[in-house]
């Protein structure tokens, strides 16, 4: 099968970018993608009240 | 300028002037804002064993806060009061991370938990409160739900020595139509702890006729079997009719007692029923001697006897974070 040198070139440059791609993944998918930090507000939106201590020792009402 | 937040599976596309599903990460002029970052609505000193955490400093006090909001809506939420409430509509205290750190060695507590609601949706302020806390020498536990993206929880489990993670159910349908979430994350969340050298314990509510069938907790526990190991704690708990679900029942004795049964004889070692009182529902016996190794009255720890983290009659090795 005969083929041009036009042609051959794009075939080695498609598989060196594949071969690039490819080993690339893993690396990608060890590296710790970092996300979006929020950062905190200056005031509170809602009602805010003194912390008592008495309260704190006092066993939540919660569950968990 | 709306903005991604990409802390959980949610990804929330927020608006200007809006909050995500959870409620308190809100979009301020283009900036993701953690409304709640130092200020929890609620600081309590609380048994470990209630968290529910059995293999984790038995029988110690732990300072235990939370900040309203959650990024799951279960409809049989027990503490639905403060984890779907506003922020606006909520009472809060000004507590920095250091403040946090103060009570808990104020309070003699060695141990802090991020509880309630979930930590995830207040992960700024777990985060800076743990790497304070670590630096204090106090230990750091998550009571969470798992629904946390894996790149932040790789970064928290730097910081946290323990987590209890709510597994509700080994249904993807029950996750979405109960829940308002997903399963996969919750599994791969609790995978990702472990691997990263995390104390994990897992609890299950059992709620009757959605997710108390036997093969439902047959498939539960085998997959804490072949993901998380044999030796994960696993408790089921009791259902209480709450929130959107008071129409059921409350889960009978037992149903938990066979619950207990089942994962057991699919090979798990430390199985625990809460909200209930059962004969051995909530001591440690040694999965090699079958001896006693902590005996428990609900979350009360009674005895304990086990020496360096072993069985005192065989010396087995028992899972765990003891001193």
């Amino acid at each position: 099968m005969e083929i041009t040198r036009r042609r051959f070139n794009r075939l080695i440059v498609s598989v060196a970018i594949l071969s690039v791609a490819w080993g690339s993944r893993p690396a990608a998918r060890k590296l710790p993608k970092r996300f979006r930090r929020a950062t905190s507000a200056p005031e509170f939106p809602g009602r805010l009240r003194p912390l008592e201590d008495a309260e704190v020792r006092h066993q939540g009402k919660w569950k968990g | 300028m709306d903005v991604q937040c990409d802390l959980c599976p949610k990804y929330c596309v927020i608006k200007p002037g809006e909050s995500g599903d959870c409620r308190v990460r809100v979009n301020t002029d283009g900036i993701l804002r953690a409304v709640t970052y130092g200020f929890p609505s609620a600081v309590h000193v609380d048994p470990v064993e209630k968290k529910p955490l059995n293999h984790f400093l038995p029988g110690t006090s732990i300072l235990s806060i939370a900040t309203v909001g959650c990024n799951l809506h279960c409809l049989n939420c027990q503490n639905w009061e403060i984890s779907q409430q506003n922020p606006e509509d909520a009472v809060a205290f000004r507590l920095t991370p250091e403040d946090v750190v103060a009570q808990a060695r104020q309070q003699a507590c060695p141990s802090i938990a991020y509880t309630y609601t979930d930590p995830s949706v207040y992960y700024e302020y777990t985060l800076d409160t743990c790497i304070r806390a670590r630096e204090a020498g106090l230990k750091n536990v998550l009571v969470t739900a798992g629904y946390l993206n894996e790149p932040p929880l790789r970064e928290l489990c730097r910081v946290v020595d323990a987590v209890t993670v709510d597994l509700k159910a080994m249904s993807d349908r029950f996750y979405r139509e109960i829940c308002k979430a997903t399963l996969a994350p919750v599994l791969n969340y609790m995978v990702v702890a472990k691997s990263l050298g995390v104390h994990v314990e897992t609890s299950n509510l059992v709620i009757p006729t959605l997710n108390d069938k036997e093969e439902d907790i047959a498939a539960l526990c085998r997959w804490i079997k072949e993901n998380l190991g044999c030796e994960t704690p696993l408790h089921f708990l009791g259902f209480f009719p709450q929130y959107r679900m008071r129409h059921l029942p409350p889960t009978p004795a037992s149903t938990l007692a066979k619950a207990r049964e089942i994962a057991i004889s699919i090979g798990l070692n430390f199985v625990y029923v809460g909200n209930v009182l059962l004969p051995d529902g909530a001591n440690t016996l040694c999965p090699s001697c079958q001896r006693i190794v902590i005996r428990r009255a609900g979350h009360q720890m009674s005895q304990n006897s086990l020496l360096e983290g072993s069985c005192p009659n065989c010396k087995g090795r028992i899972y765990g974070i003891w001193k």
